[in-house]
């Protein structure tokens, strides 16, 4: 009986030239999103998590 | 809101950059253990340390011994301490002043005289994680011999305050093999990148949605209803993100450290029934729930009316355990009794099996089903009983 | 959500997710970001600004930031000209006062071009936040400046501000922007290792200097005013308003100029504002043998003390501190002697803060019901009534400072 074939990712199907700049731009990419969000997570974590209620008095 | 502080982000950079500069294993289990403990101090203070350290002595020392008797003993014990934290004013008020106020009053005063301000942070957690402990001591499990391993598995900050709810004989392996590792950019890309996943999820997300439902409640009854149902989208997802995200970061602070913790979530809004919904929902919790709850209390092994009356209890204590309130308890039992159904509708005569043609042919219904029911169980999980229910009413605009 | 472990490299290939070059794109994108911070602050963003309203302030999760505020007041004025900023509360901000109708335009009117007046006044803030930061801060690019606020009788002035706009403090504290002052410097100590504050004090120090180097609050404030918000606030709680750039939200200070007494003065709180009214100094003043009122000993060694080091001692002189009467609607309806203490806590405060080389003048006696839009905040005609005054005594202020060579 012969095995499954095992299928191949589209990324595997690449020329390994190819599928080296696709890693790179994708971690580089996945590397700079996650900068972002560290930048915005700093910036929320300074606000208070409650708004100033002003009341006049 | 632990990881979302400057000291957390701060601490946590250091911890990791000083546990993979150290060259030993045993200086860098030192070092994480030095980094818990000043974690732990920092957001507890110490009214919160001392129950942890207590009943951390006592739990160590009930699975050296490896006597049954100890292991019992000290399991009660951690869980009398969880109560007492936890549920002695909510039980006071529920079960003792409709019958005798006064009395109420009294055991109300001095309960709250002994207490700390707040409950011992993460309380619910080292207490699962004790029990789950001593409960596999008991029936056999190889106790853990090093104290700072001990204490390692008691208080790891990435999973102390919310989660994962670790089993031991996994910690401890991947803890050893983080201690022996080299760092890998690979391993500590994958942290950071789960850090920013969750910190996307809960910060830009979930933080969003919870203003905005707070901003709609109010006028819940009053909005039309395409915008109640909005809220209602809003609610579910606000709490995936929120835990989810809060999981995937303590996920990735451990893989950080090269450790491996249990995933939590696994996209339960694409759960098909009632049943698979709970093995992608906080899956530390519920895995917990059945192993050391439903299953000790016969599970499914006695009939399907004993299986549903001990899953009916399991999910009461599952709604307990997330707070100290008569709609925990509610939302527990109703998922209970959704579970209940899933399990025996199919008995059902003529109509049950019909059913089950219908979901079988078309698993849109019976997801669009699973979803329905778990997203009005929000209600539930978020306001008291009798606000749940108007709005459930809202909803379907009666 | 569950993630699936990375698939092993099959016949040489890489996998996708490469560890090194993520580390690479996290290092680049921070310093990107940390440019784009720099370059945010360094130009105005607010073409139309006149105050720091309701929906642009702290109430709205808006939080400015000093570099925000600085480049406000570089776009407007010359250092050759006297800068004027006001800070204080919101009576000084001119709630009840129109944009068009506020009370600084009229003073900015009144001393002419030689002089530039900025509106930095904080709803709920004390005279030592938000805008006396900034003035510290602009010391050297516009060393000819006056800074006004106000206060009631019988208050103390804090080095370190109020709580709410304390972030402003911090980031020029830390960023080595303001003066080095003993006591100052002694107050911050004081309040960051206070026992009280050990869970804010490492959010504090690590939330400056990493906005030092990263300079996140720049970039995202600019962001949300510009571009798109992403904080919901009671302003804007939902999509699509909550994505609004914060630019298009509008002042809309209502007019108090034509309410009627019953909607000045709401007869529903009308005892509740004269206790607070005769709360201003009834703690604070005893009464004498002989008729009259004295300050009780140990409040008036406490004030002195705090008006000497709520300022750096050189930034007195130029600092006018306002103390103001609330609206003889009320103030008719006190008792002699109670009017009395409240004329003494006025006149003491003014005589205290002169003392301690400060300009300091009251207002509000020759003031009328119809100047005041409540009990204590100003209508139009009582605004420019108030800058008038207010524009005499900075004349003089520039005059004594040597600023008019």
């Amino acid at each position: 009986m012969n095995a499954p074939e095992k299928s191949i990712s589209w990324f595997e199907q690449l020329p390994p030239p190819v599928a080296r700049l696709v890693a790179i731009a994708f971690s580089l990419l996945v590397g700079g999103a996650v900068a972002v969000v560290l930048h915005y997570l700093l910036y929320r974590v300074g606000l208070p998590s409650r708004p100033f209620i002003y009341v006049a008095f | 809101m632990i990881f979302t502080t400057y000291w957390f982000l701060l601490f946590a950079a250091l911890t990791v950059a000083g546990f993979w500069l150290l060259p030993r294993p045993g200086w860098r289990r030192w070092w994480l253990a030095a980094a818990c403990v000043a974690f732990h101090a920092h957001f507890a203070g110490p009214a919160g340390v001392i129950p942890i350290v207590v009943l951390m002595v006592l739990t160590y020392a009930a699975g050296r011994s490896r006597r049954p008797w100890a292991c019992v003993v000290a399991m009660i014990t951690c869980v009398a301490a969880l109560c007492f934290y936890k549920y002695a004013l909510f039980l006071i008020g529920s079960l003792v002043a409709p019958l005798s106020p006064a009395l109420a009053e009294v055991l109300t005063r001095n309960t709250m005289a002994l207490m700390p301000n707040a409950p011992p942070l993460a309380v619910s957690f080292f207490v699962f994680e004790f029990v789950h402990y001593l409960f596999e001591v008991r029936r056999g499990g190889e106790p853990i011999r090093s104290p700072l391993d001990f204490l390692l598995f008691a208080i790891f900050f990435p999973s102390l305050v919310a989660g994962p709810i670790k089993r031991y004989t996994q910690f401890l392996p991947s803890l050893a093999s983080a201690v022996q590792a080299r760092a890998e950019t690979g391993e500590l890309a994958e942290g950071m990148r789960r850090i920013g996943l969750g910190f996307f999820k809960k910060v830009v997300l979930a933080d969003n949605l919870t203003l905005y439902i707070e901003a709609g409640q109010p006028h819940f009854g009053a909005d039309g209803l395409g915008e109640r149902w909005l809220l209602l989208i809003a609610m579910a997802l606000r709490i995936l993100l929120d835990f989810s995200g809060y999981s995937d970061i303590a996920i990735g602070s451990a893989r950080l450290l090269g450790v491996r913790l249990p995933e939590n979530f696994n996209w339960p809004y694409a759960a098909r029934n009632l049943q698979d919904f709970w093995q992608r929902w906080h899956i530390s919790l519920t895995s917990w729930i059945r192993d050391y709850v439903y299953i000790p209390l016969g599970g499914n092994r006695h009939g399907p009316l004993r299986r549903v009356g001990n899953g009916l209890f399991a999910f009461a204590l599952c709604g307990l355990w997330h707070g100290p309130a008569w709609h925990f308890i509610v939302w527990g039992v109703y998922h209970g009794v959704g579970l209940g159904i899933c399990a025996t509708y199919t008995r059902v005569p003529t109509a049950g099996p019909a059913l089950a043609r219908v979901f079988q042919k078309e698993p849109l219904a019976g997801w669009a089903l699973t979803q329905l029911y778990a997203w009005v169980g929000w209600l539930l999980f978020f306001y008291p009983v009798s606000e749940a229910w108007q709005m459930a009413r809202q909803l379907f605009g009666l | 959500m569950k993630t699936t472990a990375s698939v092993p490299p099959t016949h040489g290939l890489p996998t996708i997710f490469q560890g090194r070059w993520f580390f690479v794109g996290l290092a680049l994108g921070l310093i990107f970001m940390s440019g784009l911070g720099r370059r945010a602050a360094r130009s105005d963003y607010h073409p139309n600004f006149t105050r720091f309203f309701p929906a642009i302030s702290p109430e709205a999760s808006y939080y400015p930031t000093v570099d925000e505020m600085c480049a406000i007041v570089r776009a407007r004025c010359r250092p050759d000209q006297v800068l004027v900023i006001v800070g204080g509360n919101s009576v000084l901000q001119g709630v009840w006062q129109p944009a068009d109708l506020m009370w600084s335009r009229r003073l900015q009117e009144e001393l002419g071009e030689r002089y530039c007046v900025i509106n930095f006044a904080l709803r709920g803030a004390t005279p030592t936040d938000g805008g006396a930061v900034v003035a510290e801060v602009l010391r050297r690019e516009y060393p000819r400046q006056i800074y006004i606020a106000n206060e009631k009788a019988a208050t103390g002035l804090f080095p370190l501000g109020g709580q709410t706009y304390r972030s402003i403090f911090w980031e020029a504290y830390f960023k080595g922007r303001l003066l080095s002052d003993r006591h100052r410097n002694e107050w911050v100590r004081n309040e960051l290792t206070d026992r009280q504050n050990w869970a804010m004090t490492p959010e504090i120090v690590g939330s400056a200097w990493l906005d030092d180097v990263l300079r996140f609050h720049d970039f995202w404030n600019r962001l949300s005013f510009e571009k798109f918000n992403t904080v919901p606030s009671l302003f804007a709680p939902a999509p699509p308003a909550l994505f609004s750039p914060r630019k298009l939200f509008t002042d809309e200070e209502p007019d108090g100029t034509n309410l009627t007494l019953d909607q000045r003065y709401l007869p529903a709180v009308r005892e509740t504002e004269m206790k607070i009214l005769r709360g201003t100094t009834i703690l604070a003043y005893a009464p004498v043998a002989g008729g009259g009122w004295q300050m009780k000993a140990g409040l008036r060694g406490q004030l002195d003390n705090v008006y000497e080091q709520a300022f750096p001692a050189s930034l007195h002189r130029r600092t006018l501190l306002l103390v103001g009467r609330d609206s003889s609607f009320f103030r008719h309806q006190l008792t002699a002697e109670e009017l009395n203490r409240d004329e003494q806590g006025i006149h003491d405060m003014v005589t205290m803060l002169r003392a301690h080389g400060y300009a300091a003048m009251d207002y509000g006696a020759d003031f009328t019901d119809e100047d005041y839009a409540d009990r204590t905040h100003l209508a139009p005609v009582g605004g420019q009534k108030l800058a008038d005054a207010v524009a005499r005594e900075v004349r003089s202020m520039a005059e004594g400072l040597d600023y008019l060579k």
